[in-house]
């Protein structure tokens, strides 16, 4: 199998020398997120543990089961989040991410129709943003999420003005 | 729009604005020329839309007429029992009650009659104000015409009155229906909008440069008969009655669905149980319903090339038109099943950007329901010249990816022209689908785990929301990425080209 490697990441590549690699704050942000989603979880683990009758093989069985996709869970996002990149060449825009399952996107500046910036409140807390385009196909899904707030801003920027440039004429 | 595929194919369409005089031209009685098919029905008087108009006076009674079989039906049916407890034979209870109603729909028919008119606004845009207690105001602009069909459902054509229908191309009041007028007087009509559309056209086209269709040609004069003719458009398909009951039998969920039907039968009957029956009517009951409504949807089936596009016509008691800007199609998907393979049948459906007006941003297009491959092939290279689906230089899929796909890998092949970028897809259902390279809107390459194992990649290929995708499946890995980056760039200049 080591001999594949190479060519799996010949295929998801950078055009350049790297990916610009998003910010760790979205790993937080994420993160967050997992444990604001994993309370209900822990309330029913608790009242297992508090509510007389209940053996005590089920509860140590749940909780064991919790903290164990707790931990993957957590794992994954550090390294979901690092996998995530861009670059922008000349004339198009490459987007990666995807560990078990790797995607790349590569978006023509002329076919971008819009270019969202959104910051939900935990993002806006950690002062990161994502940047979606979209083109006239649903299927595109080029989001670059975790960018600090000004970088995202003049990506969005950058890529409008791509976009009108190539599409100008139309 | 169109200089990829270009509508004006040098055999396509005959010239005739030369030829054929004004419809406002009356040709003496006597040495009139005779009469050219194409241009028979084209009438000879432009009426005046500057006044409002209505339909016809009789419209109230054949709106009427319109519901008395089902009535009668309603009345006689579930109230056969009622007409007897009151003393009277139900078939003449009935017949007075459906009367009275008839009567009534006639009064309310009147009524909304009076309220609707239509005309030609200062703007030259088609007007139609209508409604009885809630006012609507139609306004449609003909510069975006795409249709104006003389429609006949059952009852209407028995009286002999046709509807009008009026399409334009956009979202929001993109039609608007007329009932009823008389035939010759629906031509009229027709002929007068369609002079004052190719006025509209013409006088939009001196202002603005962003036209669909880049084949027209303003220095022509303008001649509604040879727009009414190019609306009409040459016939480049028919579907038969036969052959199209014969592929909906044929296909894959019908016959799958048929032979559980009968196995729950026989299972049925083993058993002598009930409770698969209902099983069996479900299985049985939904692909005959299928098949049947279906059936009344793409009879009549005919595809024919105008100037607005593709014009495709089908339904068997009520007919449905549809107009596809050949620049607007986005995809083109060529689906043969297990069964019509024998025959050597396919379908082809198509992705469209603003399908008939209808509001939507795209949507699915039958292009033929079912059609012999060479024919279907035929007409797809007229449609998009250059594209010869049998001569593409298909990349088939390694034989590793069997351990992947087992059953769909030998299909499995992409292939990129100067034009198009396809794929081929399927082992029980067939299918090749291709877009035009400006119609491809990004590239993406895809890898699962055991992808990975097997040095294999996806590479898909986007295009607007419809029935149609292109996936290039199970890619050998060294050439994915080379294949997306090489995509990517022919998308990007076929979109440069067109500008």
């Amino acid at each position: 199998m080591t001999s594949h490697v190479h060519e799996v990441d010949a295929a998801f590549a950078p055009p350049q020398e790297n990916w610009v690699r998003v910010s760790p704050k979205l790993i937080t942000a994420r993160r967050i997120t997992l444990v604001l989603g994993s309370l209900l979880e822990v309330a029913v683990i608790v009242a297992l543990w508090l509510i007389p009758g209940i053996p005590t093989w089920i509860a140590i069985a749940a909780t064991a089961v919790f903290v164990a996709v707790f931990v993957w869970a957590w794992w994954l996002i550090g390294r979901r989040v690092r996998s995530y990149g861009y670059a922008e060449r000349e004339t198009d825009l490459l987007v990666v991410s995807g560990i078990l399952i790797r995607r790349l996107v590569i978006v023509p500046y002329g076919r971008m129709q819009m270019v969202d910036l959104t910051a939900g409140p935990i993002d806006r807390w950690l002062g990161i943003a994502t940047v979606q385009l979209h083109t006239a196909a649903a299927t595109t899904d080029a989001a670059i999420p975790g960018l600090p707030p000004d970088d995202a801003a003049a990506l969005r920027d950058r890529l409008a003005a791509r976009g009108e440039e190539r599409s100008a004429g139309m | 729009m169109t200089g990829q595929f270009p509508d004006d194919l040098p055999a396509g369409q005959p010239e005739q604005s030369a030829t054929h005089p004004l419809p406002a031209y009356v040709p003496p009685p006597g040495d009139s020329p005779p009469p050219d098919p194409r241009t028979a029905y084209a009438p000879t008087a432009l009426i005046d839309l500057s006044i409002p108009r209505r339909t016809h006076p009789a419209s109230p009674v054949v709106l009427a007429a319109r519901i008395v079989p089902a009535v009668y039906l309603g009345m006689l049916l579930p109230l056969g029992g009622l007409w007897e407890d009151i003393g009277l034979i139900p078939a003449f209870g009935a017949a007075i009650a459906t009367i009275l109603i008839a009567l009534v729909a006639a009064g309310f028919g009147w009524w909304s009659w009076k309220k609707l008119t239509y005309y030609l606004d200062a703007d030259g845009d088609l007007r139609v104000d209508s409604g009885i207690f809630q006012r609507q105001a139609r306004r449609l602009q003909l510069s975006r015409l795409q249709s104006v069909d003389a429609v006949s459902p059952l009852i209407a054509r028995l009286l002999g009155f046709v509807e009008v229908r009026i399409e334009v191309a956009g979202a929001g009041d993109s039609r608007a229906v007329l009932r009823y007028l008389t035939k010759s007087q629906a031509e009229d009509l027709r002929t007068t909008i369609l002079a004052k559309a190719e006025q509209r056209t013409k006088s939009e086209d001196a202002t603005s440069a962003d036209v669909d269709g880049g084949e027209y040609d303003p220095a022509a004069p303008p001649n509604p008969a040879n727009l009414a003719n190019q609306m009409d458009g040459e016939l480049l398909a028919r579907v038969p009655m036969g052959r199209l009951l014969g592929s909906l039998l044929l296909r894959t969920t019908t016959v799958t669905l048929f032979i559980l039907t009968v196995l729950f039968i026989l299972f049925t009957i083993r058993t002598q149980g009930v409770a698969s029956l209902a099983v069996a009517v479900v299985t049985g009951g939904v692909p005959l319903f299928a098949i049947i409504s279906e059936f009344f949807t793409y009879s009549n089936f005919t595809l024919s090339r105008t100037r607005d596009g593709l014009r495709l016509r089908n339904g068997l008691l009520q007919t449905q038109t549809r107009t596809v800007p050949v620049g607007r199609i986005q995809a083109v998907e060529i689906v043969a099943p297990l069964l019509w393979r024998r025959f050597g049948w396919v379908r082809v459906q198509l992705t469209v950007a603003g399908v008939g007006g209808e509001g939507q941003e795209t949507g699915r297009a039958v292009l033929l329901p079912v059609a012999p491959r060479d024919e279907a092939l035929a007409i797809i290279e007229q449609v998009m010249p250059g594209v010869a689906v049998d001569d593409l230089p298909w990349v088939s899929a390694p034989r590793r990816a069997r351990w992947r796909e087992p059953f769909q890998w030998p299909f499995l092949a992409w292939a990129a022209t100067d034009q198009v970028i396809a794929t081929r897809t399927g082992r029980i259902t067939r299918r090749i689908s291709f877009a035009p390279h400006a119609r491809n809107q990004s590239v993406r390459v895809m890898q699962g785990p055991w992808q990975r194992a097997l040095r294999l990649a996806t590479v898909a290929f986007d295009v607007a929301p419809g029935p149609v995708s292109l996936s290039a499946l199970q890619v050998d890995l060294p050439t994915a990425r080379g294949l997306a980056d090489a995509q990517a760039d022919r998308a990007r200049l076929a979109r440069l080209h067109q500008a």
